[in-house]
């Protein structure tokens, strides 16, 4: 499933990349990909699965500047930070994926007619308040908060490069990344400490600075320590309940339908939280390029 | 959706969202038809109905609703 | 509408007509003391009263989710009288107002939607309760005075440690225990089994009898062991009225959930005002609360304490009496079922089976005999042994209106005929018959042990028959399976639960009935100890086990059982130690139990789905509207089109 998700992400901002931007196209005359801040020993293709592999993977290294991606990849990077469980950056991946699963079982589990129960232990109002806590509330606290104070005052704080749809990507963006532990930078935010020659030179941009490093320090924080701890809570007191054993009336985990059903509820559970945002952001910025306004 | 409009669209998720209850409650109430089958095949079929039931019956009806109110 | 349908019929849970079907009773339509017939008349105008009633926000606020529907009811009430209060507008202030007071009067209705499911759901329990109450019925006692004579008074005046006498004839005025007596009592208003049973002093099952049973021989004294109104009848009111109810623990962690995807969506709606603005497409307040309301999960919210109300409800109208709704959950938990044989899997009553001849007698000899001592017998065994013979090609040879029946007696054991030649025969217990023919002057041949013997190996119970002096032979009476059971277990063990049968009948007679039964294990020659081991050894296992027992010594297992049934027709200890009492003493309910705890964990988990399922819909239908507030983007599949268009240029 897990798969299915990775390369339909990788499509999508592969397409994107390979049909270009429709006014530079036009421009041209003729149908490019996309090669604006790409190395061009990489091209568009690479380009495109190594950014859905670093977000992804919370990787964070990058080829290429997810900032001049067309809107698919914007929103492909976006969706990979926001789920945090497409192959998920070294063990929190799996864990993320535990938690929605313990979530889907909650849910769905109740319709086989018995409170629910997961690798054999019941879940109850614990293992509830840790895992609902952990992925869907710390994740949106961490990035939407400070997203949407940062742009309430776009002029004083965000010092955003391209306004519009594509400056709230930046943002978002640079909070997704924090709070996912990924470290990769969308990039075209005024956030870099400028060097003290620069502020000696008369520089200006030490406020927007500041509060870049203190905000994303917060989802930072927050995004990461947060979930681990809940994790590790949950983790201990599934241990320490005694296991259920297995009959036909159990709920089953390992079937594809199963596989499915999770597949849904990271859907309407993680990525319907987002998608307000994504919707303000890539996608409106993807309709708005079709349009010929951007 | 193609919704008449964005006002329309509003008003018609919201009276779906209010009608749904009572036309809830005598489920509710009598609560889910009950057949002795295994887990899975209990779950295939609440999923169906009610998952994907779930998924599609309030986009018929929302556009339903949109159809029936009078204003644009 | 709830009726609660008299007849009954072996099939499995006929849910929605609400016609609850209990299973496989020989019982057929007599009256039954506890079938009271909700009246839910009324029911819907009290509802929509109480659905208003409920709108206080000190009883909202206890629904998180209802909650934010009703603050935001109140924001987009503020909005409307002042459309500029949280900043200004540019649409068309009258326009504005209008919207947003059509938001408000939407939200408000959703409010009342929700009380009204739940205020419905109450109703039924109160018009139960009602109901139950009726069943406490009036009747006349003879209260035993400290100086012998007795003094008539109603049964409602009667308190615990009072003395009454009962004649045959009479209805048993309250619960008690027998301290003086033997008697036969008609249970079948509560038990179902037309046969009577035999009441005496000094045992347990034996000597505790029901209020509105009737005695039919002899006299009792019966010590009363109930006051009026503290009952379980009383407990089970307070319950389904809703006064008593605590949330169970699988409603609290969904509670949780709700609340925590509420949360989210609330920190969504919120920070998604800014970033719109920061796009220039502001939106207002109405609108991002109608966004709200629409996202969180009100469909499940408003119905989540109906469904649990409904559940209790359900139980009541199987006439079961359950302590707390945290049993009822438990019933759909349960990995094993331990059941008691007699009663439950079999029929109280059993039925002539064979003819088995001794002394040198035929199989025609023996049907003759045993049809004439029971041309009388009105009992199911009795009719049983006249079809038998009868099948036997046996006759009635003499007048019966000559002839005279002797009635089956606790002392004497036997029943039979006088018949118009002087001759008696008899037909009774095998000891008892012994000792008749040894009166008579006969002999006890050791054939008559053997044959004793070998019916008992087979799981039945032996009658000797006899004429005078001479015994004929013995009747196999043979443990009927209740019908529909097999099917039962089938459907059970495909749920995934197991079902143990407890029996004190001998290892060969034991499996026999449990391979007739089909129950996936057994437990011969069971004292009440094993009982109480077996749930052990079960739960060791992290098994839920269920239950059913009515004598003073099942008293620890049923403490020890996640679900215990006591009989009502059981002792005092029992119902203390249970967490649920059926008033119909019906011990095969259980089975019903499990299914109304799955159906009511069903409904609860397929109403949440379908609620978080709708997001995706309603998203599609709000979200783009933010977007086309402002011209920016006319409508997603106008969007689409350009951009074919644009491709198609190309």
């Amino acid at each position: 499933m897990v798969l299915a998700i990775y390369v339909g992400f990788i499509i999508t901002t592969a397409i994107g990349e390979y049909q270009g931007n429709p006014a530079v196209n036009a421009l041209l005359g003729e149908q490019a990909p996309n090669l604006e801040g790409k190395e061009v020993r990489f091209g568009w293709a690479q380009s495109a699965l190594f950014a859905t592999t670093t977000t992804g993977t919370m990787c964070g290294a990058v080829n290429s500047l997810h900032d001049s991606f067309m809107p698919n990849g914007g929103f492909v990077t976006l969706s990979n930070m926001f789920l945090q469980i497409v192959w998920g950056g070294q063990g929190t991946g799996t864990a993320y994926l535990f938690a929605y699963l313990l979530l889907a079982v909650f849910v769905t589990g109740l319709m086989v007619g018995r409170t629910p129960e997961f690798l054999g232990r019941k879940i109850e109002k614990r293992e509830v308040v840790l895992a609902s806590f952990l992925i869907l509330l710390v994740h949106p606290i961490a990035i939407l908060i400070p997203g949407a104070i940062a742009l309430a005052f776009p002029d004083q704080l965000a010092g955003i490069s391209n306004p519009g749809f594509h400056g709230l990507s930046q943002v978002i963006y640079e909070y997704a990344s924090a709070a996912a532990n990924n470290g990769s930078g969308f990039e075209g935010l005024g956030d870099s400490q400028p060097s003290p020659l620069a502020i000696a030179g008369g520089a200006s941009s030490t406020a927007t600075a500041l509060w870049w490093n203190l905000s994303t320090c917060f989802s930072l924080l927050a995004g990461r320590y947060i979930p681990i701890t809940a994790l590790l809570l949950l983790a201990e007191s599934m241990s320490r309940k005694q296991p259920v054993p297995l009959t036909s009336g159990t709920l089953r985990t390992d079937t594809g339908l199963f596989t499915g059903i999770t597949a849904g509820i990271i859907l309407v559970m993680g990525a319907l939280t987002f998608f307000p945002i994504l919707a303000l952001g890539p996608i409106a910025e993807a309709f708005q390029i079709a349009r010929g306004l951007g | 959706m193609q919704l008449k409009s964005p006002r329309s669209a509003i008003i018609s998720a919201l009276i779906y969202n209010a009608l749904i209850i009572p036309a809830l409650i005598p489920l509710a109430l009598k609560g889910v038809q009950f057949r002795p089958l295994t887990a899975n095949q209990l779950l295939r079929r609440n999923i169906l109905i009610f998952g994907l039931g779930g998924v599609i019956a309030p986009f018929i009806a929302i556009k339903i609703i949109d159809i029936l109110i009078p204003f644009a | 509408m709830l009726t609660d349908d008299i007849s009954r019929y072996p099939e499995f849970m006929q849910t929605p007509q609400g016609s609850n079907s209990l299973s496989s009773s020989s019982h057929t339509g007599a009256s039954r003391r506890h079938t009271p017939k909700a009246s839910m008349g009324g029911l819907y105008q009290r509802a929509i009263r109480e659905a208003f009633v409920k709108l206080n926000p000190r009883t909202e606020v206890k629904n998180p989710v209802m909650f934010i529907v009703w603050v935001g009811t109140i924001v987009t009430f503020l909005v409307t009288l002042d459309p500029n209060l949280f900043g200004t507008v540019q649409a068309d202030p009258a326009q504005q107002r209008l919207l947003n007071g059509l938001i408000t009067f939407i939200l408000f209705f959703t409010l009342v939607f929700a009380n009204f499911a739940e205020a419905v759901a109450e109703g039924r329990g109160k018009a139960q309760a009602d109901a139950l109450r009726s069943t406490r019925s009036d009747t006349i006692a003879r209260k035993l005075l400290p100086n012998g004579s007795t003094q008539e008074i109603s049964s409602t005046e009667l308190r615990r440690g009072d003395q009454v006498k009962v004649v045959a004839g009479d209805m048993i005025p309250a619960d008690g225990e027998v301290v003086k007596g033997v008697a036969s009592v008609d249970e079948s208003a509560i038990t179902g089994e037309s046969a009577p049973v035999l009441k005496q002093p000094g045992t347990d099952i034996m000597s505790s009898v029901t209020g509105g049973t009737r005695i039919l021989s002899d006299e009792l004294i019966i010590n009363v062991t109930s006051d009026p109104g503290q009952g379980f009848i009383d407990r089970m009111i307070a319950l389904v009225e809703g006064a008593e109810r605590s949330k169970t623990p699988n409603e609290i962690a969904l509670t949780v959930l709700l609340t925590v995807l509420t949360l989210v969506f609330l920190i969504v709606v919120a920070t998604v005002s800014p970033l719109a603005n920061y796009v220039q497409a502001p939106t207002t307040i109405a609108i991002l609360i109608s966004l709200l309301v629409a996202l969180i999960p009100t469909t499940i919210g408003g119905l989540l304490s109906a469904i649990g109300i409904a559940g209790m409800d359900r139980v009541a109208q199987f006439n079961v009496i359950a302590t707390s709704g945290r049993a009822v959950e438990a019933c759909g938990d349960i990995n094993t079922l331990v059941l008691d044989k007699t009663g439950t899997i079999t029929l109280g009553n059993r039925l002539a089976d064979q003819f088995i001849p001794v002394n040198g007698h035929t199989v025609e000899e023996v049907a003759q005999i045993a049809l004439a001592a029971s041309v009388f017998d009105e009992t199911p065994e009795g009719k049983s042994i006249v079809i038998l013979a009868e099948k036997n090609r046996a006759s009635v040879n003499f007048k019966t209106a000559d002839a005279t029946g002797v009635e089956f007696t606790a002392r004497t054991r036997m029943s039979g005929t006088d018949l118009p030649n002087g001759k008696e025969v008899r037909k009774g217990a095998v000891d008892a018959v012994k000792g008749f023919v040894r009166s008579r002057g006969g002999v006890v041949s050791t054939q008559l042990d053997e044959a004793y013997e070998r019916v008992s190996r087979l799981g039945g119970t032996p009658l000797a028959v006899c004429q005078d002096s001479e015994i004929y032979g013995v009747i196999y009476l043979k443990d009927i399976v209740k019908a529909g059971l097999r099917e039962r277990f089938d459907q059970l063990r495909r749920m995934g639960v197991k079902t143990i049968m407890l029996t004190g009948d001998n290892q060969i007679t034991a499996s026999v009935i449990a391979r007739e039964a089909g129950v996936d294990d057994f437990i011969a020659e069971a004292t009440p100890e094993d009982k109480i081991d077996v749930i052990r050894r079960e739960q060791s296992e992290g098994k839920l086990v269920a239950m059913t027992g009515d004598g003073t010594n099942d008293a620890p297992a049923l403490a020890q059982a996640n679900v215990g049934v006591a009989m009502n027709s059981g002792t005092q200890a029992a119902k203390e130690a249970a967490n649920m009492v059926d008033l119909d003493s019906d011990p095969t309910k259980l089975i019903d139990l499990v299914t109304i705890g799955k159906q009511l964990l069903i409904t609860r988990g397929a109403l949440t789905t379908f609620s978080i399922a709708n997001d995706i819909a309603k998203y599609f239908a709000i979200i783009p509207t933010i977007l086309q507030q402002q011209g920016l983007v006319p409508s997603i599949s106008c969007s689409l089109k350009v951009l074919d268009r644009q491709s198609f240029q190309r």
